[in-house]
């Protein structure tokens, strides 16, 4: 019951209103002790957290949770975004939904779309656009629950958008406006891709991502059972094809599922994670790889040892980060780069951020205080704070 | 200390789950009143308006509810569902009746994919209604509903009320319609509470 302040009702009444005197409460109420009847299907335990970051024309935008336990238990999702050609960063978590159950982003252009993961008594994923830095948004509907991974939603260059939903099944909708008003259609089940040519091949346990081509075309990619096969597929009008990405050495003797998968000007890079056991472990001798498409071919970077993978994003020219179980923060430039490792990120980093000069911000937590760390001089440098209003016992 | 008739008592015992002790001791007491209804003309799940004055000649069960609400409005959906159960035959003389409960995901896809999501899309009697923020606002200050979005991805903040209004178009009682917990032994219990009071409406027709 905390923070509640539930009204009174039989007070008196003042002639034009029911009800005087009203006090505004907390919202909708205590979690109630019945377990909600979602299902939670299939797919592959999540690879990754959903904090992440991604650029698009109108900024750069970060999710991280905050509010809640050191491993983001209880808390409240929250959307940062630093405007192009601008140092500082503002909140801009859509209003008007809890997001306990993570949030979702995907940019294209100057287009932002956020998905808000379904939680508790919320069996469906509403949706927030915007095309203004965040400060406003249209709502829209996703009639099923987003899967629970950062790569759950694209958004194409033309407007349309895909959504990766918690049984595998990807969803397309034409436009933002057929989203908005929640008109979406199935692109593809789980079980129709792992029955394709290409998802039998692979031996297809899971999706974990969606992405447009450079032809605008859908991608989707997950999980292979079969040692070596990387699991990104292309949609020729209705038939699901291999996009043909094959890893070298001992990756290529590997289970591989793909951490992440974006966009990118002509083509497309991906982070893939090889050596996982069958549950999805990544034992000492995992490690990540990046991918990058030109849009016929696939290069492929040297693997980077790495056990559990914190935290993902891309930014821009193919250029993508790690935040690792071990503290270790990696980044790589676009294709033909060779990983790097950053200096140790201060304590909480959540977030790897791309800065306007080419470097990296550490977007770093303690409940309810987001401290912005730029790198500079091989340190990382305090340069900003920001104090998250977050409403403590309203929907968590 | 809450003192109960012998009538709801009757129908709780009805269900091994629905104990109206518990619905007045979460929400408090409600007394009789008897108030014009504010109008209002709103869109329902189907496109269609609805005002109140064409629901006139029935006995109308209404609450407000946020549609992406994740904690109490989906239990709040269920408890007026199980009161038009409760009512048998007399359901059919009874609307149930929601009123969007954020100033955001509003539209009619909302309490759509809400109405699915609850099983209430094949419930006859069922409105979920919706509209503008200006057709909204005036029906959440009428009826004494304060709704507000909240920051850092909290859910819009509401007060969870029912009110029974009769087929004349007065409102009969004012119940406070927070479902507490939501735990067996309290699920049930504002059905109860409403389906008695919805009797009461009845009898006055």
């Amino acid at each position: 019951m905390t923070g509640r302040a539930w009204l009174a009702l039989a007070g008196p009444l003042l002639a034009g209103t029911v009800l005087a005197g009203t006090v505004l409460v907390a919202a909708c109420g205590t979690p109630p002790a019945a377990v909600s009847t979602l299902s939670t299907p299939g797919p592959p335990p999540a690879a990754v957290p959903l904090s992440t970051s991604l650029v698009t024309g109108q900024g750069t935008w970060a999710v991280a949770v905050m509010g809640g336990g050191t491993d983001g238990d209880g808390g409240f999702w929250q959307l940062f975004a630093r405007p192009a050609g601008a140092s500082r960063w503002s909140l801009v978590t859509p209003p008007g939904v809890a997001d306990n159950g993570g949030l979702v982003a995907a940019g294209s252009g100057s287009d932002l779309v956020v998905g808000i993961r379904p939680s508790q008594n919320l069996a469906f994923s509403p949706l927030a656009a915007s095309t203004d830095t965040g400060r406003t948004w249209t709502p829209g509907l996703l009639d099923a629950g987003l899967a629970d991974t950062p790569g759950a939603i694209a958004l194409g260059p033309s407007g349309r958008l895909l959504a990766v939903l918690r049984d595998g099944t990807i969803e397309a909708a034409p436009t933002a406006g057929a989203a908005a008003a929640g008109q979406w259609t199935v692109l593809t089940t789980f079980r129709a891709l792992a029955a394709s040519a290409p998802g039998r091949s692979c031996g297809l346990e899971g999706v974990t991502a969606a992405s447009f081509g450079p032809n605008g075309s859908p991608i989707a990619a997950g999980r292979c059972a079969r040692p070596g096969a990387a699991g990104v597929f292309t949609d020729a009008g209705g038939t699901w094809r291999s996009a043909g990405l094959r890893l070298p050495g001992a990756a290529g003797r590997s289970r591989v599922r793909v951490l992440g998968l974006a966009a990118d000007a002509g083509g497309n890079v991906a982070l893939l994670a090889a050596g996982e056991t069958p549950s999805g472990l990544r034992p000492s001798g995992g490690s990540v790889l990046a991918a990058w498409r030109d849009g016929a071919r696939w290069t492929v970077s040297a693997p980077v040892a790495a056990g559990r993978v914190r935290a993902l994003g891309f930014g821009g020219g193919g250029s993508a980060w790690l935040l690792l179980g071990d503290g270790r923060a990696l980044s790589i430039d676009g294709a033909g780069g060779s990983w790097g490792t950053l200096p140790s990120v201060p304590d909480g980093t959540q977030v790897l951020a791309p800065d306007a000069g080419g470097g990296y911000e550490a977007l770093a937590v303690d409940r309810a205080r987001l401290t912005v760390w730029r790198l500079g001089r091989g340190s990382w440098v305090r340069v900003q704070q920001i104090s998250v209003p977050v409403q403590y016992g309203s929907s968590g | 200390m809450i003192v109960l008739g012998a009538a709801p008592m009757a129908a709780a015992a009805a269900d091994r789950t629905a104990d109206p002790i518990l619905a007045l001791a979460i929400a408090g007491d409600s007394s009789p009143v008897d108030l014009p209804a504010p109008g209002f003309s709103l869109t329902d799940q189907a496109g269609r308006t609805v005002s109140l004055d064409s629901l006139r000649g029935k006995v109308v069960l209404m609450t407000f509810l946020d549609p992406v609400c994740t904690t109490d409005c989906p239990v709040i959906a269920q408890e007026l569902k199980q009161a038009g159960r409760m009512l048998g035959a007399q359901d059919a003389r009874v609307e149930l009746v929601a009123v969007v409960a954020n100033p955001v995901y509003r539209s009619v896809a909302f309490t759509r994919a809400f109405d699915r999501q609850e099983g209430l899309a094949s419930v006859p009697n069922w409105l979920y209604l919706t509209g503008s923020l200006s057709q909204l606002r005036p029906v959440w200050r009428h009826y004494g509903v304060e709704v507000e979005n909240l920051p850092a991805g909290a859910m819009a903040a509401h007060n969870d009320l029912a009110v029974v209004i009769d087929a004349a178009g007065h409102i009969r009682r004012e119940v406070g319609a927070d479902p507490g917990p939501a735990t067996d032994g309290t699920r049930s219990s504002f059905a109860v509470l409403l389906s008695q009071y919805a009797r009461d409406a009845l009898g006055r027709t």
